[in-house]
């Protein structure tokens, strides 16, 4: 009960202290008085009793502490004076307090951002009902057969086909990309439109499949968000489209989809198998699995139906081999995050690495600084104050650095955030628009982060102390402990750690520069130099019928075609509907050949391009066996096609393709010329996908117009402009690109990782030299003495140097060698993202060991050449 | 004539000084100064409670709520602090005054027979 009583008493003393002070000083002003009235009456004069009552009062500053001590808390009093304290020191050395914190911050800030992103790409669930049920399956066609096994598994499925179209009827003519879905697209995803309805399930058929949905960011941008927007019609590719929905927020999948349309893909059911005769649009396939049912499960389901439907297959056409396809089935997420899971958790390594570096110097420099203050400690102990409440002490030091450090990471943390917000892919659903320029803090990481430097920091003002705090304060005072030789086991262990994180980063941003650069010169598979790409949106003209106004546009594009091609200065000019490195381009199809080959691989897809005659011309693709298309060819779309020799090498013998057929779609068409292989994806596409295979068709259905020519682009561009608008005013370019910029854009990836990753290296590296010269100058400060008696006893200059230097050469080389290994064997990680250069590169691996162990030793040497100007006298003398 | 500086008695048995306040106040409040002066008084000037000792043990007293202080007007109408016993003060004056008795008693025993 009392101890309660005193408890509450102190706290409501903490709100009136201020009175305490003046009321004591009253009470004894009073007591005072009182006394020496009391004198007076026996006598003295007031003057004297006064001055006797004061004296005997005695000095009341003993008193008033006491007072006032039974009102405190004594261990916040402390702290509180420890805090001063430690702000005071701090403030005194500017220089030690800006580096540690900088250090901190930057340790904070950088982990804090990257692990934010992180945890929203890849660990955060995508922000669907029940997630981790939806699930990626590919290879599907629109002539595969539907099975029980799907319902059995599946809740619901989905299929999706993406595209461009042009919409018209609101503001400018745009082209969009467009996604055509079954009706159990959005239900499928466990998401409903957030205005208007979801499709119906009848929707979808030819003759009821003229329902859209825009997405949520066309709404808000184009139609700045109007509630009657549901129910205007647009126009797309000439038909006019009822809108019934607008799509949940942030949800435009995939990729930036502006509008859905429903869609039965010609077939009133779905199958998910291949016959391998078939060919088609490759569909994407989304599917929600039943609650009980496991991935593996899924799998291992979808496997053995394939195999049944095979077999079955097989005993139906006797006469024909089929080979063995597999169903890929994979978590929605993962196949999303695929590409960018490499690279995200490459920098989260690397950034690991920054903050062990700066851990270490942090703790090094308060091992330096706790030891500097021997001689305070030793007095503080003489005058009694307790082990415990020195430590408190150092310890309170650490961590107002470490608060500090972590306010101002926290702040470094929001800016690199942002930053790193560009690594996200844009494909992901959760994280579109809004969400992708304000990703949110993760405020676990940052805790987690801050910890790690608190306890950096207090293990660090620890260590320094443990040897002071444990001997006697005379010891430490003593000229011995001034000369013995300082141990240093805990500052070697530090460096050798830093180092060896140096060489890890150093390695990593050696292999991805080398891999920079083999993709800057591997072959494109066509000539960029001096080609334009534009898109050209002629609108459809209004008021015909659909086939009258298709055959109209033909007729126009024509004219137009034939007036750019009077234009001088145009070397060749092309039409195709899509450009290699293009992300937007569309999938591949499937494609059956004759006479067909037993198909000891896994079938194919191939990207179908539509082309004019002088596309090969054009984009420098060259045609190695047979010849490219005739102009009549194109202009009758007549049944020839053009393969890449990847392709040809596959199916026939090389040099036979010319003459065999192939079937693309809805028809087989004559082989009459092989090309060089143009790989679509970029040379930067991972190992493990398949290499991209074309099949070129005649045409002038495509949308981007090719011009290889020597006028500027800007040039270039009037003068198409003023050709078109003499056919029609309403003609809109768009998009123009040169082919170079495409190329620089597909190395855009592995460049912004090598930049990152260099940046961090060189920061790492910059942060150990610093601290290895604050470890080496601080060594030369403790053995001052003991250098000036060897120096005093005769001892070569070289040799004392070397001396010194040993100590921090020992573990700046053991850490690179221990980093090397580390690094030997973590770039095996790396290796989804190397191109033409191996793991195990060796000229990597030697450039960053040299570069380490040289920064390492410059940072040593500095600071040891100190040694040379110890005057032997001056440094005994001073002690 | 100065004052006749009283060997200080109090250090003889430490923690007493608690026990003679408690049962200075338990007749009525009185300010610090009266507290002194009655214990001086009271026990023929045989204890005087040196002023060091005084406001620290009133103070550690106040913390424990054993006394409650308020500002008032003294005998010569200049203000003072007084200070009062609270029932928790009772019930410790009974406790240790009991335990002081049962304390020198023993000791007077052992005096007596050893």
């Amino acid at each position: 009960m009392n101890r309660l009583n005193s408890l509450w008493s102190r706290l409501t003393h903490l709100l009136r202290s201020r009175h305490f002070d003046d009321d004591l000083q009253q009470e004894i002003a009073f007591h005072i008085e009182a006394r020496a009235d009391e004198l007076e009456r026996s006598g003295m004069t007031r003057a004297e009793a006064l001055a006797t009552a004061r004296r005997a009062f005695g000095s009341d500053l003993r008193m008033r502490e006491q007072s006032r001590e039974p009102w405190r808390f004594r261990w916040l009093d402390d702290a509180w004076l420890d805090l001063r304290y430690a702000l005071r020191m701090l403030r005194r050395t500017p220089v030690f307090t800006l580096t540690a914190l900088g250090t901190l911050a930057l340790g904070i800030g950088l982990n804090t951002g990257l692990f934010s992103i992180v945890n929203a790409v890849l660990i955060r669930p995508l922000p669907f009902p029940d997630a981790n049920r939806l699930v990626s399956i590919g290879g599907i066609t629109t002539s595969n057969p539907l099975n029980a096994f799907d319902r059995k598994v599946f809740a619901s499925l989905a299929h999706f086909s993406s595209g461009t179209v042009d919409l018209t009827d609101v503001g400018d003519a745009v082209r969009v990309a467009a996604c055509s879905v079954t009706p159990t697209f959005f239900r499928t995803f466990g998401v409903r439109p957030q205005l208007g309805r979801d499709f119906r399930p009848d929707e979808g058929a030819d003759g009821v499949n003229d329902v859209a949905i825009i997405s949520d960011a066309f709404w808000q941008g184009r139609l700045g968000g109007r509630p009657d927007a549901v129910g205007a019609h647009i126009r797309l590719n000439g038909k006019s489209h009822r809108v019934i929905g607008v799509g949940p927020a942030g949800f435009s999948f995939p990729g930036a989809t502006t509008v859905w349309l429903a869609s039965d893909f010609g077939r009133a059911r779905f199958f998910l198998y291949q016959r391998p005769d078939e060919s088609g649009p490759q569909l994407g396939t989304l599917g929600r699995l039943r609650a009980n049912i496991s991935i593996e499960q899924a799998r291992t389901a979808a496997k053995m139906g394939q195999r049944q439907y095979e077999d079955g297959m097989a005993r139906l056409n006797p006469r024909q081999r089929f080979g063995h396809s597999d169903v890929g089935l994979a978590p929605l997420q993962d196949r999303l995050v695929r590409s960018a899971r490499p690279s995200l958790l490459v920098l989260f390594g690397a950034v690991g690495c920054v903050l062990l570096v700066a851990c270490t110097n942090v703790a090094n420099m308060l091992y330096a600084r706790g030891a500097r203050r021997r001689h305070e400690l030793a007095v503080r102990a003489s005058l009694g104050a307790g082990r415990v409440r020195l430590v408190r002490q150092l310890v309170t030091e650490s961590v107002l650095l470490a608060v500090l450090g972590g306010i101002v990471g926290l702040l470094l943390a929001v800016w690199t955030t942002k930053t790193f917000a560009v690594l996200v892919p844009a494909n992901l659903p959760g994280l579109t628009g809004v969400a992708r320029t304000n990703p949110v803090l993760d405020v676990r990481v940052f805790a987690l982060t801050a910890l790690t430097c608190l306890l950096a920091g207090i293990f660090g003002g620890l260590a320094s102390s443990r040897r002071l705090t444990r001997s006697k304060p005379a010891a430490l005072m003593s000229r011995t402990a001034l000369t013995s030789v300082p141990r240093t086991r805990l500052r070697s262990a530090l460096i050798f750690l830093q180092v060896a994180a140096c060489v890890v980063l150093l390695v990593a941003a050696g292999l991805m520069i080398r891999t920079l650069a083999a993709l800057q010169h591997a072959d494109p598979g066509f000539d960029a130099e001096n080609v334009v790409t534009m898109e050209i949106s002629l609108p459809m003209p209004a008021g015909l019928s659909r086939a009258e106004a298709y055959k109209q546009r033909l007729l126009q594009q024509n004219s137009v075609l034939q007036r750019i091609s009077a234009i001088r200065r145009i070397d060749a000019f092309a039409l195709a509907d899509q450009l290699p490195l293009d992300p937007s381009g569309a999938g591949g199809q499937f494609f059956a050949v004759d006479p067909p080959r037993v198909p000891s691989l896994p079938f194919r897809t191939a990207v179908t391009i539509d082309v004019s005659a002088a596309y090969f011309r054009a984009m420098g693709v060259r045609i190695l066996h047979g010849r490219a298309f005739t102009e009549q060819e194109v202009a009758e779309e007549r049944p020839v096609a053009i393969v890449d020799e990847t392709l040809a090498a596959r199916y026939w013998t090389r040099g036979d393709a010319v003459g065999k057929r192939i079937k693309v779609a809805n028809g087989w068409y004559d082989v009459i010329g092989v090309a060089n292989n143009v790989p679509y994806s970029g040379p930067a596409a991972s190992a493990d996908r398949h290499t991209d295979l074309q099949i070129y068709l005649p045409g002038t259905s495509g949308g981007y117009y090719i011009f290889r020519s020597t006028l500027a682009p800007a040039s270039l561009v009037s003068l198409v402009r003023a050709e078109m608008h003499r056919v029609d005013k309403d003609a809109v370019i768009s998009r123009v690109r040169a082919m170079r910029e495409l190329l620089a854009g597909s190395t855009a990836s592995p460049r912004e990782l090598s930049l990152l990753l260099a940046a961090f290296a060189v920061l790492a590296l910059l942060l150990a030299a610093v601290g290895i010269y604050g470890v080496v100058s601080f060594l030369v400060a403790e053995r001052t003495n003991e250098i000036g008696v060897r120096l005093a006893l005769g001892a070569d200059r070289r040799r004392v140097v070397w001396m010194v230097l040993r100590q921090a050469i020992m573990p700046v080389v053991s850490g690179a060698v221990a980093g090397t290994g580390c690094a030997l064997v973590l770039s095996r990680l790396l290796k989804s993202l190397l191109f033409g250069v191996a793991p195990n590169d060796l000229a990597a691996f030697l450039l960053a060991t040299l570069v380490t162990v040289v920064v390492g030793v410059v940072a040593a040497y500095i600071p040891a050449l100190r040694t040379t100007r110890i005057d032997p006298i001056l440094a005994l003398r001073c002690e | 004539m100065g004052i006749r500086p009283t060997p200080d008695a109090l250090d003889l048995l430490p923690g007493t000084l608690h026990l003679l306040i408690l049962r200075t106040l338990a007749a009525g409040p009185l300010h610090g100064y009266a507290i002194a002066r009655r214990i001086k008084e009271a026990s023929a000037d045989a204890l005087a409670v040196e002023e060091g000792s005084l406001y620290p043990a009133l103070n550690r007293m106040l913390v424990k709520r054993w006394l409650k202080a308020e500002w008032g007007i003294s005998e010569n109408n200049r203000k003072a602090r007084f200070y009062s016993l609270t029932a928790e003060g009772r019930r410790q004056l009974e406790q240790e005054a009991a335990q002081f008795d049962s304390l020198v008693n023993a000791i007077q025993l052992v005096l007596r027979t050893v």
